[in-house]
């Protein structure tokens, strides 16, 4: 007779084979890709290309909630973009606080009528202003509806051809706007284009702007800078070289806005509101036989906050795998569908087996291992093999992903914090993988409840992470973080983020 | 078992090993970031100097070793690309006989490498390499003939424009944005086979249409009778080009071709056409675009409310002020610039 437990263990080291596996081989296709990709922006010369072009208007849609301390720099930074037409909407989401106020005060807005070009459903408007001294700043003042439906209304009130989704405290690099905005120039079919977030803890920030580009100290937040390289650099640019991007983060992406408009959107009762546009945008599109492109290229660089405490990680990632629940939930009929191509055929199945079920069966295989060393019924071959599969390939992927930042960005450039990131590769299996499981594992079963709660995050501010990271007087702000569930896959199937903050 | 506890070594050292890598692979870096900043240290004031001097560029080139080459190359293309006239001809002089270590480059298998080499011969080699920019038009990589197009969209290439209108078929997916501007690039030498290209209705219309815009962005009064000839096709984005088009540099002799336009069934053609009877219109249009106005649709609102206040009817923004909804909205924003 078989044992149960034996069997489990001998399916749990297929599972790991196979997750770790794809892995590899995205970390592979990533690494040529990649290559390919920088000789391309070299010789396009994107500065020459975009001045000659004049770039394609844009607007950068802001949603804002209980943003006080900070709206008004993030936005002054905003405004300073190296981008010749673009205007910014910023949507204050129904804030509590004097958000308002510190806008109206920092710009001198006065109130203005706007025709709304399009008419998703949203939350009540109250008001728009615009600012005196910049033309080019649209402040709409809402009802709260929740991220999804402060995106909607900056929709329905902007006034470009392109959109950009972005966080209210995401820091943009100067060159951002133009380069994201780079695909939609050479090819008139793309309909959405994702840039990379990186974290910014740690970094010395000064004017908006990310000066000094360092490693934090916290343990913790170092372990999510690793996993951010891994799920961009890896991950994303893997999937994206097949043609199945299904997540642009909710931190920073840029959409053709008559094509979201048609498409209904954000989606308001979801808490991964940024994967499901995507996942919806590839359905609506392959529904029409229109032809489209959804990209994910790595230059474009905005900057975010991490959390820096167990228990705020923990809500994000629980949040984070409800959202990826949902949606695909909601568009389980994609999945293994002819119809919808790559995405449907091979990522989307991939999302359900690794990224949605991953976190309950990695789960019950590190437990059945911790059985069968404790009860002397594992085999010494099958405990071998676990820490094979399990733990070092993993740790090779980390690795891996340290090199195609090596390879490509080199942001990191002080020698000692490169030996850091690799040290976090080689020990991250060593607990901290678990414990994202776990929290993820939470999650699934809160979705399974139907639990659509946001997780409130306590948020330093990104004007307060100093010189060194050191945090700078004032105290902290108390927010709520909001879906955007950053689902970067890798290795152990965690997920990534970019992670804002408002409750719904 | 034994093989077991190996395949668990090996995975162990290739992680130390890929780490190891990326060791090396800093050093490596830091070591050629800092052999190019020693460079530019001696390059930057010798080319500066170059310039400013008077010096002859022939005697400068002598001075560059093979093994810097590439680097100078570099640094010279960095300086080149914020220079015009005869400062940038003197870095072009100096550096053109340093391009023949490219000439490999350009039969590369990878299309990056063809580009890039393409890229810096033609911005850097003037005149002696049109030909090869003509010739790459052709090659089957969409990168490499984008960037022969760009080295060929300049004022100083402007007899070979034709070369490159004969190709915009290939160019079909880029944006209308990117085609046209390069083409503006060229400059009003380029119009009249500009014009040409915008009358024929044997070239494709997306290509007409990118032509059109253009011609928008040179200003170009001459295209103005041209646009109104195409205000007939079937082809509504070409339409809208050209109406975009006699916005900019029509008269009212055009006003008779736009006019019907603005009941067209396809809302941006509305939009447009009534942009362009503002300002090619008369104060009578004012009528004709106050029935037209469709209260549905935003854009063609806010065009409509836009084209009364160029013909500057005002009563009649005035009107759609006191009628309310969506026209109303329009009006307020245009004739108070949207102030509450």
């Amino acid at each position: 007779m078989i044992d149960p437990l034996a069997a489990f263990n001998v399916f749990i080291l297929f599972y790991f084979a196979v997750l770790n596996g794809t892995y590899l081989i995205l970390s592979l296709v990533a690494f040529l890709s990649l290559r390919k990709y920088i000789d391309r922006l070299e010789s396009l010369q994107i500065d020459d290309l975009l001045a000659s072009s004049g770039g394609l208007p844009i607007s950068l849609i802001v949603p804002a909630f209980n943003e006080s301390a900070t709206i008004a720099p993030s936005v002054r930074s905003l405004l300073t973009l190296m981008y010749a037409d673009y205007e910014v909407v910023v949507v204050n989401d129904g804030s509590t606080d004097d958000t308002l106020d510190a806008l109206v005060a920092a710009f001198d807005l006065e109130p203005i009528v706007r025709v709304p070009t399009s008419n998703l459903p949203a939350a009540a408007v109250r008001t728009i202003y615009q600012g005196v001294r910049h033309s080019n700043l649209i402040v709409v003042d809402k009802e709260n509806g929740g991220k999804a439906d402060a995106l909607n209304v900056g929709l329905n009130y902007s006034r470009s051809a392109l959109f950009c989704a972005m966080d209210a405290d995401t820091i943009l690099e100067p060159e951002a706007l133009a380069r994201i905005v780079r695909p939609f120039l050479e090819d008139a079919t793309t309909v959405a284009v994702g840039g990379i977030v990186r974290i910014a803890n740690g970094c010395t920030i000064d004017g908006g702007s990310v000066d000094d580009v360092r490693l934090p100290q916290s343990m913790l937040v170092r372990f999510q800078v690793l996993e951010y390289l891994r799920s961009f650099l890896a991950s994303r640019v893997g999937w994206n070289t097949i043609g199945a991007t299904l997540i642009i983060s909710g931190a920073f992406g840029a959409f053709r806005r008559s094509v979201v408009a048609d498409a209904g959107g954000f989606d308001t009762t979801t808490v991964g509101e940024d994967m499901e546009l995507i996942v919806r945008l590839h359905r609506h599109c392959r529904d029409l036989d229109r032809p489209y492109r959804i990209e994910f290229i790595p230059d474009p660089v905005a900057w975010t906050e991490a959390p820096e405490t167990i228990s705020q990680l923990g809500r994000q990632r629980d949040r984070w795998q409800r959202g990826l629940a949902q949606v695909i939930g909601r568009h389980r009929r994609m999945v293994m569908n002819p119809r919808y191509g790559v995405p449907g055929m091979v990522a989307l199945p991939y999302f359900v087996a690794f990224e949605l079920l991953g976190p309950a069966i990695e789960l019950l295989g590190y437990v059945a291992f911790v059985a069968a060393i404790v009860t002397g019924r594992g085999s010494p071959l099958y405990i071998v093999a676990f820490l094979a599969l399990a733990v070092f390939l993993g740790s090779a992927i980390s690795v891996a992903a340290v090199a195609l930042e090596e390879l490509s960005f080199r942001r990191y450039r002080r020698f000692r914090d490169l030996i850091v990131l690799l040290a976090m590769a080689l020990i991250e299996s060593f607990g901290y993988r678990q414990v994202l499981t776990w929290w993820r594992l939470r999650g699934l079963v809160s979705a399974a409840r139907s639990d659509l709660q946001w997780g409130a995050m306590e948020r330093r501010g990104l004007e307060r992470v100093a010189l060194g990271g050191a945090q700078a007087p004032g105290g902290d702000q108390a927010d709520t973080a909001s879906a955007n569930p950053e689902l970067l896959a890798i290795g152990d199937g965690t997920h990534v983020p970019s992670d804002q903050a408002r409750p719904n | 078992m034994n093989w077991l506890i190996l395949a668990v070594l090996v995975l162990a050292a290739v992680n130390l090993a890929f780490a190891a890598l990326v060791v090396l692979l800093r050093v490596n870096n830091a070591r050629r970031a800092k052999r190019l900043q020693a460079r530019k240290l001696v390059w930057y004031p010798r080319i500066i100097a170059l310039i400013s001097d008077g010096s002859v560029p022939e005697s400068l080139t002598a001075l560059v070793e093979p093994q810097e080459q590439g680097d100078v190359v570099e640094i010279a293309w960095d300086i080149a690309r914020r220079l015009r006239g005869t400062d940038r001809s003197r870095v072009e002089e100096f550096v053109t006989p340093l391009l023949q270590m490219l000439i490999p480059d350009l039969k590369a298998r990878r299309p990056e490498t063809r580009a890039r080499a393409l890229q810096v011969v033609t911005a850097l080699g003037g005149a002696e390499y049109e030909e090869t920019a003509v010739e790459f038009l052709d090659d089957p990589s969409p990168l490499v003939s984008l960037v022969a197009a760009r080295a060929l969209s300049q004022p100083s290439h402007a007899l070979q424009i034709g070369q490159v209108l004969d190709r915009l078929d290939r160019y079909e997916r880029w944006s209308q944005a990117l085609t046209s501007s390069m083409l503006a690039e060229v400059g009003m030498d380029a119009a009249p086979a500009m014009r040409a290209h915008l009358d024929d209705n044997d070239r494709p219309t997306h290509a007409r249409a990118a032509v059109a815009r253009s011609l928008e962005l040179l200003r170009d009064i001459e295209a103005a009778s041209v646009a109104a000839d195409q205000l007939e096709d079937a082809d509504a984005e070409l339409i809208a080009a050209c109406l975009r088009l006699l916005s900019v540099v029509g008269t009212e002799a055009q006003a008779g071709a736009v006019r019907p336009l603005i009941d067209d069934d396809r809302f941006f053609v509305r939009g447009a056409a009534m942009t362009a009877l503002g300002r090619l219109g008369s104060r009578d249009d004012a009528t004709l675009i106050v029935g037209a106005l469709d209260p549905d649709s935003p854009w063609v609102a806010i065009r409509a409310t836009q084209a009364l206040a160029a013909l500057h009817a005002t009563a009649d923004l005035a009107d759609l002020v006191t009628n309310g909804g969506l026209p109303a909205e329009a009006a307020i924003e245009t004739l108070y610039g949207g102030a509450a």
